[in-house]
Order: C-alpha cells, then structure tokens, then sequence
C-alpha cells in the first residue's frame, strides 16, 4: 500500500513471498553451484553390490537401480534441471519478447501474421511433436531445451503485445513518437523499460512451470541422457518401481516442488509489489 | 512391441517344456496342477487376464502382436496342438492323420462334430480354404514360410482333407498344422483389401472353446464359454477376461490388489517379491517362471557402414573384397576384448533379477541342437581386455581416459529399441562396464520402426543390442550364412565360407548325430569370431491366482490349456459366481 | 459484434487448415514406415509394396492430401485405420468420451474448488485459513501431474485398498445394477479426476485469490464500504462480479485441455483416452489416426479460444461498441 518509490529494496524485503522465495531459490541456487563438491559419492559410479539401498546414513536418499548414490545424482542434477529450465526460460522470452514487441509495435500485416503463426502453435498438439522427436532423434539437452521454449513462448509473446499495444496508447508514449525518435530507440528505451515488472514476474513463473514439464518430458522419454541425470529424469526413473523403491522417486520429486514453489513465490511476490506500484 | 518377434520367423511353434533355471535361489518350478479326482471338477468361474498390448486385429490371417495371437488362441481351433515334448501334436480339429505311400502327402480326419459359432459346420473345405489365404502373399500372413512347402490342399469330403508336399522332409506335419482354421462361409467374398477393413478383424467368427463377447479399446476384451464346444464339458470357466495394462507399475498394483488373476512378463523385481510372499504363504498368486524364448546380444557390426552403403546389392560375388572392416569391431581381437570386459553374469543377474541363462553361442538353449560344452566362453577379466586392446594398438596417451589409436578415439553409439526396460537397464550396466576400460560407448534408444528402417535394414550403425525370438526349426541361415547377406536380419554383414559349408551340412543331415557334430562345430566357430555377443536367455516370470486347477505353463505361453482350467466349488471368489446361470 | 466474430472464425477456419495440413506433411515425411507393422523386415519387397498400395501411399503427397482434404471436408470421412481397420472417426470418437470425462470433471472440480476457496481465502487474507490452504494449493501447483497421481495411487489404491488402481469401470461393470454401475465409475473416477483437479484447482485458486484480493482493494470497494454496504453483499456483489471477468479467459483457454487427453494421468491410472489413441497412433505411425487427433487438438484449441472471445464480448460492455 505504501507508495515510497524509493524504497523498492525494502518493499520487496517486506513482502512476505518475496522474502521466502528469494531465501529458497538462492539456497537451491547455492545447492547447484557448489552442491556438486559436496556430493559424498561420483554420481555415475555404479556399485552392483549395493543396488537400490533404502536410505541410510551411509547414503542418505537411497541408492538407484545401478547402486548409484541418490544424493550425489541429485545434488548433480540439480545443475542439470535448473540449467535446462534457466535456458529455456532465456530463450522463451527471447523469442517472446522479439515477436511480441514487432507484433505490438508494428500491428498490420505482421501483427496478424505473427498471431496467427502462435494461434498454431497453441493449437499444436505436443504430444505429437514430442513423440515424433524422442522416436527419431537423439534425445539431448539442446533438444529438451528447444521443445520446451518451443512450446512456452507464444504466451510471453501474447502477453508483450498486449502490453506494447496498451503503452503505445499512453500520452507519454504519443509525446516520444512526437519527437522523431527512429523505431528501434522507442523500443529500447521507453517501450521496454515499461514492461520489466510483467518481464520479471513471468520470467519467475516461467522457470517454475519449465522444471515441471521438464519432468513431463523426462516421463515420455525426452531428456538426458545415462549416465547422467536431471530431477525429470530421476523422477519417472522412481516411477517404473514404486511399490519397491519409494526412495528413487521421492527426493527427487520433492526438490522439485521445493523449487518450483520457490521461483513460484518470487513471482508471485512480484506481481504483488508491482500491482500494488499500480494503485 | 512387435519388434521383440521378428525372430526366426518361425516364432509361433514353439517348443517343449523345460523346466526353470537352477540358479540358487528356489525359482517356482513350471506349473502344473493336478485336479484332486476328475468327479470333482466342476464348471463356473472367470478368468481376469492381463494382456500387455491392444491387440490389433482378432482375425488369425492379419494378426502379428502377442496379445493378439493369445486371444485368438482361445477363439479359433487348429488341426492339432504342439505338445510339450518338441515334436508330436495332439489331436484338435483333425482326430487323426497319415502320411500316404509316396510320402508326400498328409491326410487329415477331421472331427464332423465341430460348429461355427454361427451354426455352421467346420468341414475340410474350411481347411482347403484357409490354406488359399494362408499362401496367398496378398493376405500377408506372417506364417507364409511355413506353407512354401505345400504345393495345393484338397478336400476330399467333408471330414476328410490331404495336404501335398514339394518334397518329402522331417517337418510336414508341423508346415500343415501351422495356423487357425478360418471359416470360408464368412470370408468367402472378401477381397484382400476388404478384409483390411472387415467386420471379423474385430466380431471374429470362431469355433473355438471361447467367443468373444464385448471388446472395449484400450480397456478389456471379454470372451464367454462357447456353449456349442465340441468337446463338452469343457470349457469349465464362464468368462475369460483380458484387461489392456500396457503399463508396468499399473499391472504389478493391479496384481497386489486382486483385480488380476493371470498376468506374465512380470518384471524381475515384482516377481522376486511376488515369490517371497508365496513363500511366506501370503497372497493367494502362484509365481511361475518357465524358460523362454527370448535371449539378447550385442550386434557388432563388422563392416564399415559407408562400404555397405556403396555395394551393388544385386551383386553377391566377392562382397568381401568390397567391404571394409569395421574400424572398431572388424578386428576379432577387440571383439574378443569388449566381451571380456563385460561381466555378462551380472549383468544378467541384475536386468532379469536372477531369473535368466547365461548365453555362450549362438543356439537358442530350448533347441535340441544346443550343447553348452561346445561353446567358446570367453570369461569375464578386464585386465586381460585391456591387454589385448593395448596389443591392438588401442592406447590411452592422453589421458582423457579413452583409449586411442592414432587419430581415432574409441567411442561409438550402441543402439537398442525403446520400450525395452531391460534392455535399457543393460544398455546403462555396460556403458558403465566399457568406461572401465576407456570405451566410450553412448547408449541410445530408437523408436522399433526407426530403428528397422534407417538403422537396421541400411547397416547405419556401430553396435545394436537386441533380442531374437526362438522359432522351432534349428537354422542360423537368416542371421549368418552369406547366401542371405542382405537379409535385413543379416546386419552384421558377417561372411565366413567355413559357416557356409558346415551349416549347409547341419541342415542336410538326416541322421540327427551328424547334424549335432556340425552344430557343435558351428556353435564353437560363431562363439569364436564373435559376431554377436551373446547376453543371456531370458527367463519368463508370470503369476496366476491359486484357485486355477489343471493349469499347464511352459514355453508355448501361459494359455496352453485355458479349456481345462477349473475353479473348485469352495474357493470361488464373489466374481465366479456372476455368471453362473448364464449362457 | 457478429462481424467482429465471424472475421475471428474466418481467422481460425485459416489457421485450422494450414495446422493440419503442417502435421499431414511432417508426419508423412518423418521417418518410420507403417507398413513395418504388418509384415516382418524380412517379408518380400512386393508385399510391403502391396501394403503401401493399399494404405494409398504409393501416391504422391499431394494426392494423398487432396484425397483426404475431399473425403475429410465434404464426406466427414476422416479414413480408416492402418492398425486397426476401424473407421477413424469412430475411434477418435470412442476414445474422445472417457478423455471429456475424465478432463470435464476435472476442470469443473478445479473451477468450483479453485474459486471457492480462492474467494475463501480472500476474505480471510492473512488468517490462519489463508495461508493454510494457500501453502497446501502452492504445493499441487508445483507438482508434476503423474508424480501426484502416483502417490495418490500409492495411498489410496495399494496401501489402503479402497479404491481401484486403474480402468475406467470395473470389468463386471455390466453386471451390476443401475446404482451400482453408478457408484462403480464414481469408485474408478475419484483418482484420476482429484489428481488432475488438484492441479487445476491451484492454478484456479491462485488467480481468483489474486482477482478477489485486488478487487477488495480497489476504490469503489473501499468506497462502498465507506458508504456503510454490508460486508457479504459487498463481497459477493461487487468484488467478485469484477474478480470473474479475468477467470472467463482462464476458463477458456484451458478448454482445449478437454480434448488434447492428459496421457500421463491415463498412462497412470490406466484409462482409455485421446492420449493413449495418440501415443498408440505414433508409434505404429497410424497416420489417418494422427491427423484426425492433430484435427481434433487443433479444434479444441481454436473453440476454446472462440469461446473466451464471445464471453468477453458478453460480459465486458466495453468491447462490445469498440
């Protein structure tokens, strides 16, 4: 409610989402940057005399179908899923934001013909597409990451559009174009800095629903690749044995949910400092 | 899916019962269960079966999946049953048969006792007529290969029906008898292109001990007791009840929780604690492991795929000289090598959770020519493979942990089929196996019609793990012998004119101690040369409620004798008694 | 208005066409070859040919394609089958009624639940309630749907045994009588529909408690309850009518969840479905199949979306002059 603009820093200190958000991605953050080190096993090292180990303190989320430490994959793989889900989120709002500004901004032909190329795309049955690749292709990373900016950014675009299309009706706006500025520096320099506050909250909502149709993709084969593993993947590993080996699929699905609320939280907090900014 | 059964193609007769492996722990034995006294045996029950897949078709001419031939199975009679001994049938549709003067030709007696389920009687013209679609190649019937001997079927009368034969050989009767009796008043008119598309494919017409009731896509097909059987009393059960799971976790929870009674291709690790349940008199489902017909290996392809790529493939002379080796596995030695480092024991142990054989050679452990001393066995000792990597010129000098020699590193993609767990698991075990001594191997996994068509059939690969199906007739022709060098299955490329000459021989042999010495002589040479690294011969793992009586399973699968199972008064669930006073 | 609409449906009629012909071509030309499925590698040449010849895939492309634009557009005839032999349309329809079952139920217990207690919730910012349900709701959001559905399935199904694991009816269904029949689906249905109701309810949830919170922050609300306007008439009157509108596109552009099938929670819990006709239909490339799922996908998509467009039009006066 307050209105002190300066006091941004503490505002968002002071939502309580933020706050908790922040605190929980920056741990899962510190988790994949030097969690690794820490990992008491090498996460691809099997040992076939200690093949799906309930946990214990000697391996402490269990061991997998290969004997392979759970913590140490985990701990590994957390540097896989949030750099499958980081970069996808870079790349969907990359091509969102491009096509969206060029839609909003320019209108006309190439307004219609980028929406109609995203209400395609909307339309596009993924199953499909993702079944057609895992069948065919090699399944990597870049491949992951491709499918899930492929089929994310049609909402970010939609949503710059909007946006653009709203700012270029402001007096503000009007007074720029009245000065002659050329098209590129309106947009850089006063259609942009408008939509940072949507841009952050979704990129936060973004990364989080990106971790959870990472794991959808991982469940119909699309990921990496063995020996290695992202949380996706450990996840529908646990699926095939559930009545036996709870353990594989557990700690794994929790990470996940932990981050996925914590990138949640913050972009929720967000858009709460930001509509509250409005009013 | 169907690409574990592209086999032998000789896949539907199989043979012979043999009972479980004799690994330490104590593997339930084959089942076979004695009813108390025949007075006793009484009618009424339902059977709740799993099958793995949809089926796509319940017509006998256009099926090819398991689940669809299992179904069909109960449906349609034949002229007679394989028995579990290998070699002799047991009467069904024909009550006897000969052989005449010349040699070649079989008759059959059939019964006269036996209806459509129309009304209509079964009569030799049936026969005659499924032997028209059966050996027209527009039909496409996948049993086509074992007609090719039969030059025409006549029926004499209604009962009586005689097969005529090219030349006379050991397996007439087996070529006569393959296949279900189709009934001509249905499918008379029906063009090869109508019959894609006919009404049978789904509402199949049969004469069998089942007919099929309601099929619900992706959810159950229902076979009621045909009330007309010929041989009363039996069917004994009501219902025969097959539930679509194509879903692993979903089959072992439908098990636990008694919404199944019968379901097989149980993974190891459920069968395993399936079997200490039984053990500890818990649960009321019989575990029942039987040898297979399925073994895995590694294809190693032996010839440079761009050389393959540039053959002239209508012309069969000198192929050798044209083809390069392999860089990697054109050299015996480091064949030789990455089988030793494999520790094909555990590797075995741990895909099929001890329920598995290991697999030295090339011949199917259920066929009467395997002899485990005549193979080669390579044992498992990494330090020796990397000698004789090292001795090959296979170093590692820069230390990245991969060997190398000169320029080329030592890596390469190993393929398999998806949809395989255990092939996926075994895929990972030996990725992590040839790391140990600096093999770069990458797994991966291709969809089963990718794989056939840019991998297989055009030789695009390094090395293939896959699985054969084991067929009754013993031939290695299709997988080794340079006549059928491009055959699809044939993707090796392996060449050797001593396999040709001695397999030639095994196969003319009429005297079956000469044909064993030139299998023997075979089974050393191929576990010699390597062209395959053999994995191990699967174990099947299924289980069936324990109120079933006079169940019979062994390799010919798990419906042998559906007719004769029977449910004894006292130990009917709620469920047996639905449809006791029904039709 | 209507001309506003019926340029939209010209729009999408546009974006249908060149939808599925994009899915005709890649699938047609993407690897994997369907006869495979009827006759082994090893079969004569002529065979397969036959096979091509007879699915009609011996013709070119295009001919291919203006065959069944013709039988599609002007007969509703959508082929039959490579796999199967049935009708295509038939199958998608068969497949189509568990899918709108199950997805129906879901949505429309996550649209009442969502709302519901995101409204609840509101009222109640801050309380013990709110950040209660909100804590809980924000867990469902961040699940994967299987992952869920499992340790439903664990729970419910195996542990307690109260509930069955999986089909859509039990397989005496047909037995019973009318009630029975009744509370069996009801029995088959609670897992599956809870799973993917949950995770409809958080998102449902957590945009109506939005709406609901700004909506009592606003002026006129404030202002109103200066003017002494009793709290519940207040709430429900005021707050929420301006809270919904939002919730209308929510609701439309999750339609298209209807039809696309939720494979996963069919592969989960063993449901027939679209998803499963559409898993089944790539990976024995059952073409006529897939294009007639891709058709019905795309649909979906293009009402759901046609739908949110009308209602707006409806409920916002606004547009309607613009």
């Amino acid at each position: 409610m307050t209105r002190l603009q300066g006091m941004r820093h503490s505002r968002f200190w002071s939502n309580r989402n933020c706050r908790y958000g922040t605190i929980i991605v920056g741990l899962i953050l510190l988790m994949a940057i030097i969690g690794p080190l820490f990992a008491p096993y090498d996460p691809t090292q099997q040992n076939l005399e200690q093949i799906l180990q309930p946990p214990s303190l000697k391996h402490i989320c269990g061991t997998d179908f290969y004997g392979r430490d759970l913590l140490s994959r985990l701990l590994h793989g957390s540097r896989i899923s949030l750099g499958v889900s980081l970069s996808a989120t870079f790349l969907t709002m990359l091509i969102g934001i491009v096509l969206g500004l060029l839609a909003g901004y320019f209108r006309g032909w190439l307004d219609k013909f980028l929406m109609r190329i995203v209400d395609i795309l909307l339309g596009f049955p993924r199953l499909f597409i993702i079944l057609l690749i895992v069948g065919i292709s090699r399944s990597t990373l870049l491949m992951t990451i491709v499918v899930l900016a492929g089929f994310s950014w049609m909402e970010i675009a939609r949503l710059v559009r909007a946006e653009t299309r709203s700012i270029l009706t402001t007096n503000y706006l009007m007074a720029a174009q009245a000065l002659g500025l050329n098209h590129f520096r309106l947009i850089i320099a006063y259609i942009l800095p408008n939509l940072r506050g949507m841009l952050l909250t979704s990129t936060n909502l973004l990364i989080a629903s990106m971790l959870t149709i990472e794991s959808s993709l991982s469940f119909l084969g699309l990921g990496v690749n063995e020996p290695n593993a992202s949380w996706g993947t450990l996840l529908s590993q646990g699926r095939l044995d559930p009545t036996g080996a709870w353990w594989v699929a557990l700690f794994a699905g929790i990470a996940i949910i932990i981050t996925v609320v914590g990138f949640n939280l913050l972009g929720d907090g967000l858009n709460q400092i930001q509509s509250e900014s409005r009013t | 899916m169907r690409i574990q059964s592209p086999g032998l193609h000789l896949f539907l007769v199989i043979l012979g019962l043999l009972s479980t492996c004799q690994q330490k722990q104590s593997v339930p034995q084959t089942a076979f269960i004695q009813p108390n006294q025949d007075t006793l045996i009484t009618s009424g029950g339902v059977l709740l079966a799993a099958l793995n897949a949809e089926p796509e078709t319940l017509n006998p001419l256009s099926a090819l999946s398991e689940p669809a031939r299992q179904v069909i199975g109960l449906i349609f009679l034949r002229l007679a049953n394989i028995n579990s001994d290998l070699t002799t049938f047991t009467p069904s549709l024909a009550t006897k048969w000969d052989t005449l003067p010349d040699a070649r030709a079989l008759r059959f007696h059939l019964r006269t006792d036996v209806r459509w389920q129309d009304g209509v009687p079964v009569t030799a013209r049936d026969v005659q007529f499924t032997f028209r679609l059966q050996s027209n190649p527009a039909y496409g019937w996948d049993g086509l290969p074992f007609k090719t001997n039969i030059t025409k079927v006549a029926a004499i009368d209604d009962s009586t029906v005689i097969f005529f034969f090219k030349h006379p050989s050991r397996t007439m009767l087996m070529d006569a008898v393959e296949g279900e009796i189709l009934p001509e008043h249905v499918l008379r008119e029906m063009t090869p292109d109508q019959l894609l598309a006919a009404d049978f494919n789904q509402q199949p017409v049969g004469n069998g001990p089942f007919q099929l009731v309601e099929w619900k896509p992706q959810q159950t097909i229902i076979l009621k007791r045909n009330p007309d059987y010929y041989d009363y009393p039996r069917p004994y059960l009501d219902r025969v009840i097959f539930k679509i799971i194509p879903d692993n976790a979903n089959l072992t929870r439908q098990l636990l929780s008694g919404e199944l009674d019968l379901a097989e291709n149980l993974l190891p690790r459920d069968f395993e604690r399936l079997s200490l349940r039984w053990r500890e008199g818990k649960g009321n489902l019989r575990p029942v492991s039987f040898l297979g017909r399925q073994y895995d290996f590694i294809a190693w392809n032996l010839v440079e795929p761009s050389s393959y790529r540039s053959l002239d493939h209508r012309r069969t002379d000198n192929i050798i000289d044209k083809l390069r080796p392999h860089r990697l596995f054109g050299s015996r030695t480091v064949r030789a090598a990455l089988t030793m480092a494999l520790d094909r024991q555990r590797i075995g142990e741990i895909v099929n959770g001890e329920l598995f054989r290991p697999m030295n050679g090339p011949i199917p452990l259920i066929l009467w020519a395997y002899n485990p001393n005549a193979n080669h066995i390579w044992e498992y000792n990494p330090a020796r493979a990397r000698q004789l990597l090292s001795a090959e010129g296979w170093q590692d000098n820069d230390y990245d942990g991969i060997l190398e020699k000169g320029q080329i590193k030592f890596q390469f993609e190993m393929l398999t089929n998806s949809g395989n767990i255990r092939r996926q698991h075994a895929l990972t075990l030996i990725q992590d196996q040839l790391k140990a001594i600096g093999v770069a191997m990458r797994p991966r996994l291709v969809e089963p019609q990718v794989l056939i068509e840019k991998f297989i059939v055009p030789r695009e690969f390094d090395a293939l793990l896959f699985g054969w199906n084991v067929g009754l007739k013993m031939e290695l022709t299709s997988l080794f012998h340079s006549s059928t060098f491009f055959h699809p299955f044939h993707f090796t490329s392996y060449y050797s004119t001593t396999f040709d000459i001695l397999e030639d021989r095994a196969r003319a042999a009429l005297d079956t101690r000469l044909a064993q010495q030139q299998w023997d002589k075979i089974a050393a040479l191929l576990s010699e040369e390597l062209p395959y690294t053999w994995l191990y011969y699967k174990v099947d793992c299924a289980a069936i409620h324990k109120r079933f009586r006079n169940v019979i399973i062994d390799q010919r699968g798990v419906f042998v004798n559906v007719a004769e199972w029977w449910i004894p008064a006292a130990e009917r669930l709620p469920h047996d008694r639905l449809f006791l006073n029904q039709p | 208005m209507i001309k506003r609409l019926i340029s939209r449906l010209i729009e999408f009629i546009v974006v249908l066409f060149i939808g599925v012909t994009i899915i005709f071509i890649i699938i047609h030309l993407a690897p994997g070859d369907p006869s495979l499925q009827f006759c082994s590698p090893t079969a004569p040449l002529e065979q397969r040919e036959l096979l091509m010849h007879r699915f009609g895939l011996d013709q070119p492309l295009w001919k291919q394609y203006t065959i069944w634009l013709k039988n599609a557009v002007i007969q509703f005839d959508f082929g039959i089958s490579f796999f199967s032999g049935k009708q295509v349309g038939k199958m998608v329809r068969q497949a189509l009624s568990p899918t709108l079952l199950l997805t129906g139920l879901a949505l429309l217990f996550g649209i009442l639940a969502g709302v519901f207690l995101g409204i609840q919730a509101a009222i109640r910012q801050n309380k013990f309630f709110d950040r209660f349900v909100t804590t809980i709701m924000f867990a469902f959001y961040s699940m994967p749907s299987f992952w869920l559905g499992l340790i439903l399935l664990q729970i419910f199904a195996v542990q307690l045994n109260w509930l069955p694991s999986s089909q859509l009816v039990s397989v005496f269904h047909e037995q019973f009588s009318c009630g029975a029949r009744l509370w069996d689906y009801c029995r088959h249905l609670i897992l599956p529909v809870s799973t993917l109701g949950l995770i409809f309810a958080a998102s449902f949830y957590r945009y109506s408690r939005n709406a609901m919170l700004t909506a009592l922050s606003s002026e006129y609300i404030l202002a109103a309850q200066a003017r002494g306007t009793p709290r519940n008439h207040l709430i429900y009157r005021y707050a929420l009518g301006n809270s919904l509108l939002p919730l209308i596109s929510l609701v439309g552009t999750s339609l298209p969840v209807l039809f696309s099938g939720a494979l996963m929670i069919e592969v989960v819990f063993g449901l027939p479905g679209l998803g499963r006709l559409m898993t089944d239909a790539v990976l024995t490339r059952d073409y006529p199949v897939i294009v007639a799922a891709a058709l019905l996908s795309f649909f979906a998509a293009i009402i759901g979306n046609l739908m949110a467009d009308i209602i707006y039009l409806i409920v916002d006066p606004r547009l309607r002059h613009s």
